[in-house]
């Protein structure tokens, strides 16, 4: 039997044995980039995954919810007052406890949404902006040789601009945080969308996941194969080609499912499953939504 | 570019929601005529394909990053009807699920970045690309689809917001929904998107175009019909220019009326005297009663462009008799 030569740096007792993580390839932006964006859209799935299954909302039929959803974001959108849109904001918030929606979940896809509010109404506050300075103030503040001036009308504007926004953006984060997507596109379907469109907006979501599952994998075959991920033009050339074999992975994967759906009998004509009726807590619920609708049109 | 809910008036949201019904309908008649009963698997991969592209960031110089809004991409890999299809998809799928644009602007979110990007893009590559060969063609026919179609569906975007107060305001003056006018939210959003997102988008489209061109050319789109049409492209985008005159200010040199004319030489000749303002147009100063004086310009500028299309038209019929 031969004898096995084992390499030097292997017999040598100095020192800590050599591991495949003292070699691990530093992460390029691409890479940090990629693994940020699957776990973004993973996460954002994944309340509704886990979404509760009793409260308010969940025991209304998904139909109207979504159309509920969609009668609140528009009185949201028809208030004109900020009293009234704080108190659409409240309304929405009592909805969400009583759907056992977490709070902080909430905040967590609120936020994005407020901070862009925030940035958007701060420039009002500075004697940038002619059109704004209709109310005469002269008193201000100097920040970095820029006048602020704070005045009821300045920010009775930025803060109109906020409540609105909180208050359109919260019910359908609500929506979202106490539905699962089979129920959403169900939802859906009921609205006066057409249902190849609900059908190819339920198939583009799984679909999402397929292509990212498909950038994953390479970007780890990259890693697994880079030693220095930082020059510019690799990074660039790999993204573009990157984006050709999603592509060229898209169109054959089409054609594939195409040819799978005509072998099960698939026309083009889409059928669906007639819904059940409504119940009488979704009248009622419909009722209530269409009543703070036409109240907010007059607010 | 993705307009949030809360920034743009219900006038605006409906109008622009019902401008793209047409083109939704159209569209889908298009996709539905060209890809029979392919065309389910194939919008939603598409669509798929454009909501991942949007997600992901481009490297730039200096360690910095851009994103890519992948509306000009789309229409050349898959033709702007389809274009517009599955970047409406892609948008109503960010807007409901992900709470990336507003639910209430999904109109105004399609008709910027499916509608104006999708056709911009496609005929400007189609226009600048057609009957020349080479990879520095193809580089830079690309790469202008994506930097003009991103500026022109930027400019939308600041035109809506722009008009906001003039449109929507509370019984004291101050602005109901975005609050700065259109002299702030052009140059705001223009500036970044001509120095920074435009180049980005650019780039970004004649890299992803020239991979694919050398290594599966099948793959970009070619049109069945007839040649395009590159002056409409042009048409078009100028018209759809028109509301930079708004952050002018004044009388364009040497278009005084008489009065602007006495103050400025301190008299009138005797002609202008005799005829001047004896005919006052049907729009008197681009105004159209009943509306404000920047919707007014640009609803006169489509009319007017509108006339003479149809003018030219009607003369192009009797000369061809």
């Amino acid at each position: 039997m031969a004898q096995v030569r084992l390499p030097e740096w292997l017999n040598g007792t100095k020192g800590p044995a050599r591991t495949t993580g003292l070699m691990r390839p530093r992460r390029g932006f691409l890479e940090k980039n990629i693994e940020g964006v699957s776990f973004l859209v993973r996460e954002m799935v994944a309340p509704r995954v886990r979404s509760p299954h009793k409260g308010l909302l969940q025991s209304i039929d998904q139909r109207a919810r979504v159309g509920g959803t969609l009668l609140l974001v528009l009185s949201g959108a028809f208030i004109e007052e900020v009293g009234p849109l704080a108190g659409l904001l409240v309304l929405t918030l009592v909805l969400a406890l009583l759907s056992s929606v977490s709070f902080s979940a909430l905040f967590k896809r609120v936020l994005p949404a407020l901070i862009l509010a925030a940035v958007v109404a701060v420039p009002l506050f500075f004697d940038l902006i002619g059109g704004q300075a209709s109310d005469g103030g002269t008193a201000g503040v100097e920040v970095l040789g820029y006048r602020v001036v704070f005045t009821v009308e300045r920010l009775g504007t930025a803060g109109l601009l906020m409540t609105r926004v909180a208050a359109m953006v919260t019910p359908v984060a609500v929506l979202l945080l106490s539905t699962r997507e089979s129920d959403l596109f169900k939802g859906l379907q009921g609205l006066p969308v057409p249902s190849f469109f609900v059908t190819a907006l339920f198939m583009t979501f799984r679909y999402v996941f397929v292509l990212l599952k498909v950038v994953e994998d390479t970007s780890l075959s990259r890693r697994a194969r880079t030693i220095d991920p930082s020059r510019l033009g690799d990074a660039q050339r790999w993204f573009a080609s990157r984006a050709g074999l999603l592509v060229e992975r898209s169109l054959r994967s089409s054609r594939e499912v195409a040819m799978a759906m005509s072998s099960r009998g698939f026309t083009g004509r889409i059928r669906t499953l007639k819904p059940n009726g409504l119940k009488a807590r979704d009248y009622l619920w419909i009722g209530f939504v269409s009543f703070v609708f036409f109240i907010s049109i007059g607010l | 570019m993705h307009i949030p809910d809360g920034y743009l008036s219900p006038k605006t949201c409906g109008v622009l929601f019902a401008a793209m019904v047409p083109v939704w309908y159209l569209a889908l008649r298009r996709v539905e005529r060209t890809l029979d009963v392919e065309r389910l698997p194939f919008l939603a991969f598409s669509a798929a394909f454009v909501f991942v592209m949007m997600m992901f960031n481009f490297p730039l110089p200096g360690g910095t990053t851009g994103h890519v809004a992948g509306g000009a991409l789309a229409a050349i890999v898959l033709g702007p009807w389809a274009g517009v299809v599955a970047m409406s998809i892609a948008l109503f799928l960010q807007a409901v699920l992900f709470g990336d644009g507003g639910v209430t602007a999904f109109g105004a979110n399609s008709f910027n970045m499916a509608f104006v990007m999708s056709f911009t893009g496609y005929y400007v590559y189609r226009t600048l690309h057609r009957g020349r060969d080479g990879t520095r063609w193809l580089w830079a026919a690309s790469f202008a689809a994506g930097y003009v179609s991103v500026n022109l569906a930027a400019l939308a975007a600041a035109i809506e917001l722009g008009l906001q107060p003039s449109i929507a305001q509370s019984t004291t003056g101050a602005p109901l929904y975005a609050p700065y006018p259109l002299s702030v939210t052009v140059p705001a959003v223009l500036v970044p998107h001509l120095l920074f997102f435009g180049p980005v988008e650019g780039v970004a489209t004649a890299l992803v175009v020239s991979f694919l061109a050398r290594t599966n050319a099948d793959l970009l789109y070619r049109p069945a019909e007839a040649a395009p049409r590159p002056m409409w492209a042009v048409v078009v985008v100028m018209a759809l220019l028109t509301p930079l005159g708004l952050l002018a200010s004044g009388t364009a040199w040497g278009e005084w009326s008489v009065d602007e004319l006495q103050l400025i030489t301190g008299f009138i000749p005797e002609g202008m005297a005799r005829l001047g303002g004896w005919w006052d147009g049907l729009m008197p100063g681009y105004t159209v009663s009943g509306m404000g004086p920047s919707l007014s310009y640009i609803v006169s500028a489509f009319i007017g462009s509108a006339a003479v299309v149809a003018g030219i038209y009607l003369v192009g019929k009797v000369w061809h008799r």
